[in-house]
């Protein structure tokens, strides 16, 4: 059981950054695996909001009453990994992929961890960072890397 | 220091204030931009005060009662109460318009040593301006300083604790110098979150502490020259990159330094 | 208690919705001030001498008053898409779902935990595309006085420009601007904001050669 892979997106579908702790096999081209992750991460985002069995009685389409209610992926697993996937309302993606035996650790909150706790000290209030360019904070990646290495399920 | 004395001013103290505002207003008038509410009147008490304390009274006390302003007209900010209690922000807000203020420069500059020439200028204004907030909000009168060694500790401990929540870490001499000193720092506060990225060198953000710093002196009466460095100690068990102020005086702050010491 | 029972339904009705809203915007209240408490503060003079630096620069690098202030919302802009995250990851507030969410979030929460002031929604307008946001104490301006030459300076256009670029991270365009201010003579601060139109989210391009 371990962290394959880290990577965060923008709602733009750039990706900002793209972590690799335990992969075996790396793809020819990270940038073209990255856009089709994006891509199919939309789809199915919107897939699963449509399928839905609770919707928002009428949305006015004007952004002034409540829009859809929220039913966004979590996680899915497929044969030997899992991806689990946390989306912020700002349209940030934090998507995470690890082994398969995780039952009992909620991965998504990890994520959202890294969200609250690394990403926005260390990204958002680094002056030095331009926001929807590469991550390339050392201090970032650091404190990253250790937090990742020290979740139980990382071997 | 003299706190605000509601109903108990001479009508002398209140015309000498009012006096005092006319004056800040006719130096000052071209300026915007963030005023203390003692500057001006500091600036007209007479000289050889006691201290800053005496200064601050001419302006504080005058304007006593809270006047309720004629309809239609500004509220003078003199007759406005020095913040009732110590207000916070969030550091969040503090550090995001920090970065705003590094990006705002960034655009502006081609050179790092620019960027943090550009840096050091806007925490001038912020340093020249705290130095007598700082002593008016102080719970006693601080005496003036008229020592170089006087007013680094000042620095150091008074400002860095009000400004900034803590000491500065050292104060060190160079060598045998009368006229060198630095001020180290471990953290300074508006570098908690940054990591400067390859391309940009040696910058450090931190020059806007060190504009502060300078501000201070000199409104102080010290001249000097300001520069931040970083020191790289991490070959040192434990420490990282530390932040030096490195702070030179001109030479006449030096011959006075010595006609005091006799 | 006859009296109380004298009260038509609607009254009680009313009041009753009343007390829900003002719980609403009481917890929101609440997540405001715990935020403030919970993160590490500095000293608003600090905030204040900083941004009245900032201005004055800002002045000194721009021939008009007009410059000034669209730089100033210009650079809260910039802020604001960057405090939107900061924004979620310590307030507690899990989403903000529409314009009229907004509102209270803004005002309740943000003003509180950001800036440690206390404002309100007021002045809807008709079909619920507008509102103001009320506030006495505006930190930005502690020590600032305007001199007549800067009357038409927008001192803290930057919190406009910082509503604004955080509500565009929402996906809410919205219009933000100063309508009244105390540097200018008026008792309070009233910041009008105005939906302009709502984003939805663009599939990525697809381009498969």
């Amino acid at each position: 059981m371990t962290v394959y892979c880290l990577y965060i997106f923008n709602r733009y579908g750039e990706c900002l950054l793209y972590r690799v702790y335990k992969r075996t096999y790396a793809p020819r081209d990270p940038g073209d695996e990255q856009k089709n992750m994006y891509g199919m991460l939309f789809a199915m985002r919107n897939f699963c909001q449509k399928m839905s069995p609770a919707q928002a009685a009428e949305s006015d389409g004007k952004g002034l009453t409540q829009r859809e209610v929220q039913a966004h992926l979590q996680y899915y697993v497929a044969g030997n990994y899992a991806l689990h996937y946390f989306e912020t309302p700002t349209g940030l993606r934090f998507i995470m992929t690890t082994g398969t035996q995780f039952t009992g650790f909620d991965v998504n909150q990890c994520l959202r961890r890294i969200h609250a706790r690394l990403y926005v000290e260390y990204v958002v209030s680094n002056a030095l960072y331009t926001p929807g360019e590469p991550i390339q904070s050392a201090l970032f990646l650091e404190k990253l890397d250790a937090y990742v290495k020290a979740l139980p399920i990382y071997e | 220091m003299a706190r605000r004395e509601t109903g108990r001013l001479s009508w002398v103290a209140k015309k000498q204030a009012s006096g005092a505002h006319k004056r800040s207003q006719s130096v000052r008038g071209m300026e915007a931009g963030a005023l203390p509410a003692g500057v001006g009147a500091g600036s007209g008490a007479p000289a050889g005060s006691a201290g800053y304390g005496a200064a601050m009274a001419v302006a504080a006390a005058a304007p006593g009662a809270q006047a309720s302003p004629t309809p239609g007209s500004t509220l003078n900010i003199l007759d406005q109460p020095l913040a009732r209690q110590r207000g916070e922000v969030s550091l969040s807000a503090y550090l995001l318009l920090f970065c705003e203020l590094v990006a705002y420069s960034r655009n502006r500059v081609s050179s790092v040593v620019a960027l943090e020439a550009r840096l050091a200028a806007v925490g001038y204004r912020v340093g020249e301006r705290a130095l007598e907030y700082v002593c008016a909000k102080s719970g006693k009168p601080l005496p003036r300083e008229t020592r170089i060694l006087g007013i680094l500790n000042f620095v150091v401990t008074n400002l860095w604790r009000f400004l900034f929540g803590k000491n500065a870490d050292s104060l060190k001499k160079v060598g045998n110098s009368d006229a060198e000193f630095y001020i180290e720092e471990v953290e300074p506060l508006v570098n908690t979150f940054v990591s400067v990225p390859k391309d940009f060198g040696a910058l450090n953000c931190a020059a806007f502490q060190g504009g502060i710093v300078h501000g201070i002196l000199s409104a102080a009466g010290f001249e000097c020259e300001v520069t931040t460095y970083v020191r790289d100690d991490s070959s040192k068990p434990g420490s990282a990159e530390v932040t030096m102020y490195y702070i030179k005086f001109s030479n006449e702050v030096i011959q006075r330094e010595r006609r005091l010491a006799g | 208690m006859a009296v109380a029972g004298l009260k038509g339904k609607r009254q009680r009705v009313k009041e009753a919705a009343g007390a829900l809203s003002m719980s609403k915007g009481g917890n929101m209240q609440k997540l405001g001030e715990l935020a403030l408490q919970k993160g590490e503060r500095v000293p608003v003079e600090l905030l204040a001498l900083t941004y009245g630096s900032l201005v004055r620069q800002v002045i000194a690098d721009y021939e008009s008053i007009e410059e000034v202030n669209k730089q100033l919302d210009l650079m809260g802009y910039n802020i604001g898409v960057r405090l939107a995250d900061d924004f979620f990851a310590k307030s507690g507030v899990s989403d903000c779902r529409s314009f009229q969410d907004s509102a209270e979030i803004v005002a309740k929460v943000g003003f509180k935990m950001y800036l440690n002031v206390q404002a309100s929604v007021d002045l809807w307008n008709a079909d619920n595309t507008a509102y103001s946001i009320l506030f006495d104490e505006n930190p930005l301006a502690e020590f600032t006085e305007l001199p007549e030459e800067y009357a038409q300076l927008s001192f803290s256009n930057l919190v406009c420009g910082v509503i604004r670029g955080a509500l565009e991270m929402l996906l809410l365009v919205v219009k933000c601007e100063f309508v009244r201010s105390t540097l200018q003579g008026n008792e309070m601060n009233e910041i009008r904001i105005s939906l302009v139109e709502m984003l939805r989210e663009s599939a990525p391009e697809d381009d498969e050669d």
